[in-house]
């Protein structure tokens, strides 16, 4: 289980309040706190550790510049993903256009202590998952990543997004639609 | 049996768990914290000197158009002055006197009067070859009342007269 679930949210909001107040300190246990949840919707866009920790970092520096203008303090989770839901779909479209992209994924797989041909596997499935994201609108793969993380609810996932529950239903079903096509040589198995 | 969908998410959640299985969460937070310091640097100081030499170069440009507003104006009211201004002159002749004295009124709003002295040298007569020769007027005081505007004020004392 994540930080997140052992942080009560009335200590968010004090560290939410402190951060606000100047405490950098207190921004840094926020880091702590919410840098797992942050990463499972980051690698759910991109598909990959390296550039899902690259956009989580962008998102928590935006996030600090803006902390100011977070209203309800234990809303700072809600705020947060959004941002870094932002940041990664931002991410995912400037690595389409960098070629190095795939590089960067090599160099990150090369620590996993997995078998060589579970590694291929499972790089191949990676570059398959990051490729196929890329062909979803940004609500589409903004809504399937937010969708799959556990204790998010339905209403949580609609308030980060910023439109109705259905529409996140709607937006979900399109783009398991359009991924069972493009993935389905990895749904065989 | 599991449906596509479910079988997406599950497809999902398996390379996502791959790739956060050898994530580093301390390097993770001590790089973001990294760039944290960085941007508190640069948000305390690079921020806050270029808006000071913003509001030096808002406050120069501004004074520039002022000053040119001015020089436009200033020179355009030369131009009407001589251009758009017909002025008119008299001249007294006194008799038996060498001297003679010119009014020159340049038709301003607030009409001033200048005065120069010319000395009228009489020449009608014939030279040596029997040629008539044409009359010399000598202004003797060239900077009048009016001329204060930085025009040349000998050539603009010769428009008004003629």
């Amino acid at each position: 289980m994540s930080n997140v679930s052992r942080t009560t949210a009335s200590d968010t909001a004090d560290l939410v309040e402190a951060s606000q107040a100047g405490d950098r300190g207190a921004f840094d246990e926020l880091v702590k706190v919410y840098q797992r949840r942050a990463m499972q919707v980051a690698v759910r866009v991109l598909g990959d550790a390296e550039e899902a920790a690259e956009a989580v970092q962008t998102a928590f520096v935006n996030a600090y510049l803006n902390i100011g203008k977070l209203r309800e303090a234990k809303r700072f989770g809600v705020w947060l993903l959004r941002i870094v839901a932002n940041a990664a779909i931002s991410q995912a479209r400037k690595a389409k256009r960098r070629p190095e992209s795939i590089e960067i994924a090599d160099r990150y797989e090369d620590k996993t202590s997995l078998s060589p041909a579970e590694t291929e596997s499972a790089k191949e499935l990676k570059e398959a998952i990051r490729r196929a994201m890329l062909k979803l609108s940004k609500k589409e793969a903004k809504a399937i990543s937010l969708f799959g993380l556990e204790d998010l609810s339905h209403r949580e996932v609609a308030e980060i997004m910023g439109c109705s529950v259905e529409a996140v239903r709607w937006y979900v079903f399109r783009a398991r639609q359009k991924l069972k096509v493009l993935l389905k040589e990895y749904l065989q198995c | 049996m599991l449906d596509g969908h479910e079988k997406i998410d599950l497809l999902l959640g398996r390379n996502a768990d791959e790739q956060l299985r050898n994530v580093d969460w301390n390097e993770l937070s001590s790089t973001i914290s990294r760039r944290l310091d960085k941007t508190q640097q640069t948000k305390t100081y690079p921020i806050g000197l270029p808006s000071v030499f913003k509001i030096a170069a808002g406050v120069a440009a501004a004074a520039a158009v002022l000053l040119m507003i001015v020089m436009i104006k200033l020179e355009k009211s030369a131009d009407m002055q001589l251009g758009n201004r017909k002025g008119s002159a008299s001249v007294e002749i006194i008799e038996g006197l060498s001297k003679s004295q010119v009014t020159v009124d340049i038709a301003v709003p607030d009409t001033k009067l200048a005065k120069c002295d010319i000395r009228i040298i009489d020449s009608r007569g014939s030279d040596k070859a029997g040629n008539a020769q044409g009359a010399w007027m000598v202004i003797s005081r060239t900077e009048p009342l009016y001329a204060d505007n930085g025009v040349s004020n000998n050539m603009r004392d010769v428009m008004c007269l003629f």
